[in-house]
């Protein structure tokens, strides 16, 4: 592994902040330290740079134990939440920052610099200052920036959290296919689910200081090893011991069923049902258009459930009887979950 | 808005703030001019000129000078450590800075006194070295530096908080010094406020009366301050003398206002 985390630990006078933290990056991998805020996420990321100490454990970077190194000897390129740009510096001398103070031959830096500017788009606005730029731009030089001296990782602390809905998912993906094409490793620090899913190759969930789950988006997402994880990682509802047809649920035992609602079809009673599985009767509670998708709240056997359901498709009526077929449910049992499919064959009736 | 409309309430408000101003300020202030140069024009060059006015000039401007650089020295420094560091004790030390504000002068230069006079705590020790320190320069100097010290922290500290330490943690992630730092990153985003508080700092030291009245012990020629010398001639009955004098202190605080209003709109 490329960086290492070992039995990591922090302590802010009484206040345990990380919990023997471990975990590796690949080299040249987006990882995304996911949790909510105070979970300790921001604290990892900047032991990692130097800002702070470690109570305990080591960090290395490329083989070499980093704990001991002062913060601008790590080769490390850090961003801030709030970008931190030099405002009484233009961008081409924001860029040119850190190649400046590390004694770059002046060639070599204008080189450096105008290559960066051309791959962060920014060429025109060689000469403005931080505060004629927007936020997207801001953050496209904060990026510029930090990876101008070539260094070996890049840190990003909630780098799209002051952004706009629309830019954000723009930057979202720019900045994911940047990285790559530059091939920096990367760890960025979030508290939003689909931000953390749509930009990194791997995903650290943290929650209380303590890490939850690694895994790549796919299987947090779908298969999330904890009650915390399931809950904090996109929507679920959650259903006390259902009686789910198709599933070998525990016997004489209580447990949680997580059903995403895409995991849900909903079908009229006069909609062409699948050939085989069984269809069960839910009532409609409410239904939400957002868009892409209607979003359905469904009263089943007394517990609310919610499902998704194309806005090309007839519109459901409050009060409504309907029939669902669950395809998918995460069960939990004395703190272990289970993914399980319907073992009936699904619906071939597709949304 | 109705009422800002209103034509007699602005009339009044204009009325009474240049009745006030007229009253409190610009009457004194020529009254000032008339008496200075009421023995006409020749007492007045001869009484700014004369070997006490130059001494006390001297010691004023000096005073103001060691106070100017104590006052960008400390307040730069206690505004850096109190915006950018935590530690125990941070919010007593805010609390501190404010200390020379909140004291009379004249108890500010009583505690100089009760410290570095005969008996105090501290004269052994300058007693030991022969340096006098109470109705002596020293003395002058450090009730100065004391009742001008928080004007620039008072200014910066705000300012630096408000801007947050992470253009500085950025730039020393690059591999900035602790100088390449202060001036290309910090120094710019304060300028103003230092400027506004070494304006405030060197019109206070010029214009220092209380604390240094008490530690002076009025020896003409060697502790007589403007403000002091001011008094000293008044006492005597030399009335043109020390409004003579005083034109001085007043030339020198019109300019350093002027200076700030120039300073601000740059």
């Amino acid at each position: 592994m490329y960086i290492e985390f070992k039995g990591i630990t922090k302590q802010f006078q009484q206040r345990q902040v990380l919990n023997d933290i471990n975990f590796g990056v690949k080299e040249g991998s987006i990882t995304a330290l996911l949790g909510p805020s105070g979970s300790g996420k921001t604290t990892i990321l900047r032991i990692l740079a130097g800002l702070e100490t470690a109570t305990k454990g080591s960090v290395s970077v490329a083989g070499q134990v980093v704990d001991e190194l002062a913060p601008q000897a790590r080769g490390i390129g850090f961003g801030f939440q709030n970008y931190a740009l030099f405002r009484y510096l233009t961008v081409y001398e924001n860029i040119a920052f850190g190649l400046k103070t590390q004694h770059w031959p002046a060639t070599k830096i204008k080189q450096r610099v105008t290559e960066l500017l051309a791959l962060t788009e920014l060429t025109a606005l060689a000469q403005h200052y931080p505060q004629q730029l927007s936020g997207g731009q801001k953050q496209r030089v904060a990026f510029a920036r930090a990876i101008a001296p070539h260094p070996k990782v890049l840190l990003l602390d909630e780098p799209f959290a002051a952004l706009d809905t629309q830019i954000r998912r723009e930057l979202r993906s720019w900045l994911k296919q940047l990285i790559h094409r530059v091939g920096i490793t990367s760890i960025f620090v979030t508290h939003d689910h689909e931000e953390a899913i749509e930009t990194a190759d791997e995903i650290v969930v943290i929650n209380q200081g303590a890490i939850e789950q690694i895994g790549a988006p796919t299987t947090i997402y779908n298969q999330p090893t904890s009650l915390f994880v399931a809950q904090f990682i996109g929507h679920s509802s959650q259903l006390l011991s259902p009686n789910l047809q198709g599933f070998k649920l525990p016997v004489r035992q209580s447990f949680k069923a997580y059903i995403r609602p895409e995991q849900v079809q909903v079908f009229r009673q006069n909609e062409q049902p699948p050939t085989t599985g069984t269809l069960e009767r839910a009532f409609v509670v409410n239904t939400t258009f957002s868009g892409a998708v209607v979003s359905v709240a469904l009263k089943w056997h007394g517990q609310a459930l919610m499902a998704n359901r194309s806005p090309l498709q007839a519109p459901l009526h409050h009060g409504e009887a309907v029939l669902i077929f669950i395809q998918q449910a995460l069960i939990f049992t004395d703190g272990k979950s289970e993914l399980q499919r319907n073992l009936q064959p699904a619906a071939a009736y597709a949304l | 808005m109705q009422l800002l409309q209103t034509k007699p309430i602005k009339w009044l408000l204009l009325v009474l703030a240049w009745l006030f101003i007229g009253i409190v300020l610009v009457l004194p202030v020529g009254l000032v001019l008339v008496q200075a140069f009421a023995s006409g024009w020749h007492t007045y060059l001869t009484t700014i000129s004369s070997l006490v006015t130059l001494q006390a000039i001297n010691l004023t401007v000096t005073a103001t000078l060691i106070s100017i650089v104590f006052n960008l020295v400390f307040g730069v420094s206690a505004a850096w450590l109190i915006a950018f560091y935590d530690f125990p004790g941070k919010r007593l030390l805010n609390a501190l800075i404010d200390l020379p504000f909140s004291v009379s002068p004249v108890i500010a230069g009583l505690i100089f006194i009760l410290t570095f006079g005969r008996g105090g705590w501290l004269a052994p020790l300058f007693s030991a070295i022969h340096v006098q320190i109470v109705f002596a320069p020293p003395a002058i100097f450090l009730t100065t530096v004391f009742v001008t010290f928080p004007f620039v922290a008072r200014e910066v500290i705000p300012v630096l908080e408000a801007k947050g330490r992470e253009e500085e943690q950025t730039a020393a992630l690059l591999g900035a010094s602790f100088s390449q730092i202060l001036w290309q990153i910090t120094f710019p985003a304060i300028k103003a406020p230092v400027a506004g508080g070494l304006v405030l700092a060197t019109a206070r030291a010029l214009g220092e009366f209380g604390a240094v009245a008490v530690v002076s012990g009025n020896i003409q020629g060697k502790t007589l301050t403007l403000s002091l010398l001011v008094q000293n001639l008044y006492n005597d009955f030399k009335f043109n003398e020390a409004f003579a004098v005083a034109t001085i202190l007043l030339g020198s605080t019109i300019l350093v206002v002027l200076l700030k209003q120039r300073l601000l709109k740059n």
